[in-house]
């Protein structure tokens, strides 16, 4: 198993220390080269211990209810046909995956007790003897063979990654086998990511696959109670097979879309936990003991998509151009208030795969080096340029206005139209745009973030950036199963990547979670699941 | 009348189809559909997986053929499925239908109970301080958002009372304390608005009215003040009040959107734009189609009121 590291010194310090808000920047700059957030995790207002496993002084209770403001209604609860994040977050709770991520972002055996891999096609996984359905049925090689191959057929869960297994096999009970078409190292990121759980096939075949209504999992907690657009009301698993977990007796998520309505409930007692993207919200909790305010570095990244096919844009010396001339720091410390990381083609979080910004050339702002590219390429005097964003995210307009702003230096003349979001995606998808700004979301492998989008062969390739030593290189990384060459391979392809600039990336977001303080074992993670609700107490029940 | 009200019905056949029609075709012109909604911006979906979606959705039949389908069911009483969630459109609208209505009648009635009054003492001390002081409160309430209003009083309470009127809502059959105490906030946001614009109307129909020659009768022939207002004035100012408070709960039955955010309420505006948002097309057409047909009621009976009202007025059936 690889392993990914934290930034132990500044962890420490929080753990350690009760870290005001103010001294965290402050010490943040003191350390130079550490920019804020840049542990996965930095919680203010009270200590949290790094793996979820409460301080030895205080002993987890069991029991107690979490009430939890939810942003969005979960549309579709059949993790075979399931596409939005809120039904993601929600089945997690409900289903377990047979790898789990840990904050930092290593795949862990979760149903699985690991895997063997005899060549680079062929893994095979020994279930926990333990693990079962909360209706008591054992989690079997049969459901895992079941699950697996509705997700690679193009019926059912029409999964991209899993058309490359070839055959999935019950060996015995609790043995499976996995035979690869092709050597393909993300295949235990995808085992891993809470959008690929495994289900039980007797109860999808006795329900004719109606898992949209009806759910049972092998996770932590039973969803009792569905009201559209209202609530999610969870029970815990009684016969969850992690000994001793969930703590929590009940967990009630109230679907809260608005920041304010979940800010009011928060202070009115209402509800216990709330997640917010921008920080104006979250200020108020600052500096009072009643509240933990976590700050989670996310994978969600900012960018600006290039169309590498036509005008200006398709000379990749323009490219270039852009990328030099645009101040990066200057975008997070403006558009999103310094909270953030400036990030690369692999998010910033991601810290074993993502090559540290400053060494992509391009990422150092240098204006006479962009005009003299401008010149080479025949466009001295720069020229005019559309950039479509969309105010459903007030970052994607933020950023558009200072990369506005910034590339008039080199006399590119942008014009930002805005657009509605669906109008937006449309235009995404179909490729139809100069440059368009938009938040893209994690992905379980360094794969997704490269060979998924600028693939000649991807239907993902939106900037239509066609390079085949690239293709070549990413094929490469894709099969390599020696997890230090596929990260020098990754190195390499970044460092391509810089040099072709088919995107502008900007920064990873942070995002805020608020808690009451008396809840214990909250330990987000970058990538927007919360695996550790099964770990949650109550100090004090 | 019951010819006159049976013309009005069906005068609403052709009005309805109509609507369906725009809206069935102008839904479809929109960029973007449910799939790319739901899918956002996530990367790893690929077009092959959104393809599937889309088949398995219907969506690549014809619109033609999709209306005709569509259509054939409503007249049976089908309003289909949500793209988004498969769920019974009916019983999706039948859920969130009292949560608006309750609002609506709430948020009416404190706009009546505030506005009238109001309107009625402006008219009375017209000229005086008393006047330009529930003018200046009318201003401030057709000048503010109920959204604003409505997140102000709720932060407000939350943060320097600790009271939050709760999160989830709850029928008043099931617990008329808990469900006013929902309602209350939302409730006045909304009806302080509409009170702004009924005190505006019922002072200038008061003054129109009071100007009148058979007020100065009712006067010298020596009635009370109080008598000549509620009898002869008010009753003659109702007109024009009526009609505004009908357009306004034609308004409100459609759903007060960002409200209806604020607080939690599960009702059909919110309902409406997050389909129109998700591109989610039976759900908008039902949606659309019901408030279409909930104006169209109203109206006809803000019509039949006004012969009530005001016995000068007849509908027969060579019209009036």
């Amino acid at each position: 198993m690889m392993t990914r590291y934290l930034d132990e010194t500044l962890f420490r310090a929080i753990q350690r220390e009760q870290l005001s808000r103010r001294r965290l920047l402050r010490n943040a700059g003191v350390a130079g080269g550490l920019a804020l957030g840049s542990a996965p995790l930095l919680s203010m207002g009270k200590t949290v211990a790094q793996d979820g496993t409460p301080s030895p002084e205080v002993s987890p209770t069991a029991g107690g209810t979490l009430r939890l403001g939810f942003e969005a209604n979960p549309d579709d609860l059949n993790p075979f046909t399931m596409t939005s994040l809120a039904s993601i977050l929600v089945t997690e709770q409900i289903y377990d995956t047979l790898f789990v991520f840990d904050q930092n972002l290593a795949s862990q055996p979760n149903l699985c007790t690991g895997f063997e891999a005899p060549d680079d096609t062929t893994y095979v996984f020994r279930l926990e003897e333990s693990a079962s359905f909360s209706d008591g049925t054992p989690v079997t090689a049969e459901d895992v063979k079941f699950t697996l191959d509705g997700y690679r057929d193009p019926d059912i869960g029409a999964r991209s990654w899993a058309s490359v297994i070839d055959s999935v096999e019950a060996v015995d009970e609790k043995t499976v086998q996995l035979n690869l078409a092709a050597p393909f190292a993300p295949i235990i990121g995808y085992l891993s990511w809470h959008y690929n759980p495994i289900l039980s096939k007797a109860f999808y075949e006795a329900n004719d696959g109606n898992l949209q209504a009806l759910t049972l999992g092998s996770g932590p907690f039973i969803l009792e109670e569905f009201i559209p657009d209202q609530t999610l009301r969870f029970v815990r698993n009684p016969g969850y097979w992690q000994e001793g977990l969930p703590l929590l007796d009940e967990m009630e998520w109230v679907i809260l879309p608005d920041d304010q309505g979940r800010v009011a409930a928060l202070r009115g007692g209402e509800i216990q936990s709330a997640d917010f993207i921008d920080i104006q919200p979250v200020e108020s909790f600052f500096d009072n003991p009643d509240w933990t305010v976590h700050q989670v570095s996310t994978l969600t990244h900012a960018t600006t998509y290039i169309n590498c096919a036509e005008g200006p844009l398709a000379d990749v010396r323009v490219r270039q151009a852009l990328s030099y001339a645009i101040d990066r720091d200057e975008i997070l410390q403006t558009a999103a208030l310094g909270y953030g990381q400036v990030s690369g083609y692999i998010p910033t979080p991601e810290k074993f795969w993502a090559v540290p910004v400053d060494e992509l050339p391009t990422y150092h702002h240098d204006i006479d080096k962009a005009r003299s590219l401008m010149a080479e390429a025949g466009y001295a005097n720069g020229f005019d340029i559309t950039l479509r964003a969309s105010p459903q995210y007030i970052l994607d307009i933020a950023n558009a206005q200072i990369l506005q702003q910034q590339l008039r230096a080199i006399d590119v003349n942008v014009t930002i139209e805005q657009m509605e979001w669906g109008s937006l995606l449309d235009a995404w998808v179909n490729k139809e745009f100069e440059m368009l700004n938009i938040l893209l979301l994690g992905l379980p492998d360094p794969d997704g973030y490269t060979r998924g989008r600028y693939h000649s062969t991807s239907t993902s390739n939106r900037n239509q950036l066609f390079d085949p030593d690239l293709d070549a290189l990413m094929d490469l990384a894709r099969s390599t199963v020696d997890v230090e060459q596929r990260q020098a391979l990754y190195t390499e392809i970044q460092l391509k990547l810089d040099d072709l600039t088919p995107n502008l990336f900007h920064y990873v977001i942070d995002s805020w979670l608020v808690w009451d303080s008396r809840y214990q074992g909250v330990t987000p993670l970058p990538n927007a699941s919360a695996p550790y609700m099964k770990r949650v107490w109550i100090e004090g029940e | 009348m019951s010819t006159y009200i049976l013309r009005r019905l069906l005068t609403m056949i052709p009005t309805l189809i109509g609507v369906s029609l725009i809206v069935f075709f102008s839904v479809r012109m929109v960029p973007g559909d449910i799939v790319l909604v739901l899918s956002g911006t996530r990367s790893d979906i690929t077009d092959e997986q959104r393809a599937q979606l889309r088949r398995n959705l219907g969506l690549d039949d014809p619109a033609a053929v999709q209306y005709v389908k569509w259509a054939g069911d409503v007249l049976q009483g089908d309003l289909g499925k949500s793209l988004k969630t498969q769920r019974s459109i009916v019983g999706d609208i039948k859920a969130r239908l009292p949560v608006t209505i309750e609002l609506a009648i709430l948020a009416a009635l404190v706009g009546l109970l505030i506005g009238i009054p109001a309107g009625i003492v402006a008219a009375l001390r017209h000229g005086t301080r008393t006047e330009l002081a529930a003018q200046g409160v009318a201003l401030f309430g057709l000048s503010v958002p109920d959204f604003w209003l409505g997140t102000m009083m709720l932060l407000v309470a939350s943060r320097y009372f600790g009271w939050y009127p709760g999160a989830q809502y709850v029928s008043f059959f099931q617990d008329p304390g808990k469900n006013l105490s929902i309602f209350i906030l939302p409730a006045i946001a909304v009806g302080v608005s509409l009170s702004a614009s009924l005190m505006r109307m019922t002072r200038s129909a008061l003054l129109d009215v009071m100007g009148s020659g058979y007020i100065v009768t009712a006067r010298s022939k020596g009635l009370r003040e109080a008598v000549v207002l509620r009898r002869h004035a008010f009753r003659n100012a109702l007109i024009p009040i009526i009609t505004v408070i009908g357009l306004q709960l034609g308004y409100l039955l459609g759903g007060v959107v960002i409200v209806e955010t604020v607080f939690n309420l599960p009702g059909v505006g919110r309902y409406t734009v997050q389909a129109i948002a998700d591109r989610d097309y039976p759900v908008i057409q039902a949606t659309i189609l019901m408030i279409t047909l909930i104006v169209l009621l109203i109206s006809l009976a803000v019509d039949l009121l006004y012969a009530y009202v005001d016995p000068r007025i007849k509908y027969g059936s060579a019209g009036h």
